[in-house]
């Protein structure tokens, strides 16, 4: 479980309580907070409609489901993961089965679709390879929104709503950091 | 397979056609895009998304059913009434009603439409409604792809659906 702690005077409870655009103004910065020495860190970024909670995890071939079939990539760089809960630091108490880790399709569209798609195939092509490779680990960079929910307040403990998480995404592009994004 | 046609053409007769014609935003454009929308989300056969949130035939979350009142319906109240119009007797016009009630379900799905950006493609340009589905209805979080739309349509649509 991973428990989202304050950092120094961070106000984080703005973010629940409803101050979230107030607290755009005043700061560009994203909010690392910082989970237990043994879970990862879960950051919380300003998002156009509150926070958003992203994590980096490093993904091991222990922690995915490969026996899903789940092992295409559709046009737009879309692919899902299925992590096993035992094995994903926050909880899902609605959720049944496996945590569903989507990348976010990308638009044809979309400006420079084609090497955005291109990561993406790349980043699942590193993933498969782990299932040879039970040794190995790729990092990876999670956005629980928008279905996760605040547990407690104090401290922050959040939970997902069901079974979704995705990678970082933005602009059609996979987000392989934790940072506040830049403002376009 | 035949079921699939007549499954098709049963919503697009008693549920879409209808809610379309109470909004008056009609044409066979609208009725492709809401019938794929159906027919890619639920197979229109589910009304209850397994291990998720969404309701109807056309798999809309409650979330988003309670954004298209709040952030748009509450603004324009000629449209809000009609959407009114599709509900039964005794109905109230929350996300459950959904589940119930196919041409309210119907009449949602279109209001979420006309809250995209884009403007709609044009009728019987199904790659290109494929498309608009994915990047407005689903989202790219959504685990649908344009390519299973392109897939199903054929399964439920012929010659007879749109007479």
């Amino acid at each position: 479980m991973a428990v989202v702690r304050q950092q120094r005077n961070v106000p984080l409870s703005r973010w629940v309580t409803g101050g979230a655009l107030a607290w755009l103004w005043l700061s560009t910065a994203g909010l690392a907070v910082l989970a237990g020495a043994e879970t990862p860190a879960i950051v919380v970024n300003p998002g156009r409609y509150g926070p958003s909670y992203h994590l980096r995890l490093a993904l091991t071939a222990a922690a995915i489901d490969f026996s899903s079939r789940d092992k295409a990539i559709s046009s737009g760089g879309q692919f899902t993961v299925r992590l096993r809960q035992d094995h994903f630091p926050v909880e899902a108490p609605h959720c049944r089965g496996p945590i569903i880790l989507r990348m976010p399709w990308t638009s044809p569209v979309t400006s420079d679709a084609a090497n955005k798609i291109a990561e993406k195939r790349s980043l699942f092509e590193r993933i498969l390879m782990l299932e040879k490779n039970p040794q190995a680990e790729v990092p990876v960079v999670l956005e629980l929104n928008p279905y996760v929910e605040v547990a407690s307040r104090t401290p922050l403990r959040l939970q997902l709503k069901y079974c979704n998480v995705f990678f970082r995404h933005a602009s059609g592009a996979y987000v392989d950091h934790t940072n506040p994004l830049q403002r376009q | 397979m035949p079921d699939n046609f007549a499954q098709a053409r049963a919503v697009l007769v008693n549920a879409i056609r209808p809610a379309l014609k109470i909004l008056e935003k009609g044409g066979l454009a609208s009725e492709q895009l809401v019938l794929g929308t159906g027919i890619q989300e639920s197979l229109l056969k589910f009304r209850q998304q397994v291990g998720g949130p969404a309701l109807g035939f056309f798999q809309m979350e409650p979330a988003t059913h309670n954004d298209c009142w709040e952030n748009f319906l509450k603004f324009r109240d000629t449209l809000a009434a009609r959407v009114k119009q599709t509900l039964d007797a005794g109905q109230e016009p929350v996300a459950a009603t959904m589940k119930v009630n196919d041409r309210y379900a119907a009449a949602m799905c279109r209001i979420r439409y006309l809250r995209a950006p884009a403007p709609m493609p044009g009728a019987n340009d199904i790659e290109a409604m494929a498309a608009y589905w994915k990047q407005h209805y689903n989202t790219p979080l959504g685990a649908g792809s344009p390519e299973e739309f392109l897939t199903k349509w054929p399964l439920f649509v012929n010659s007879e659906t749109f007479r």
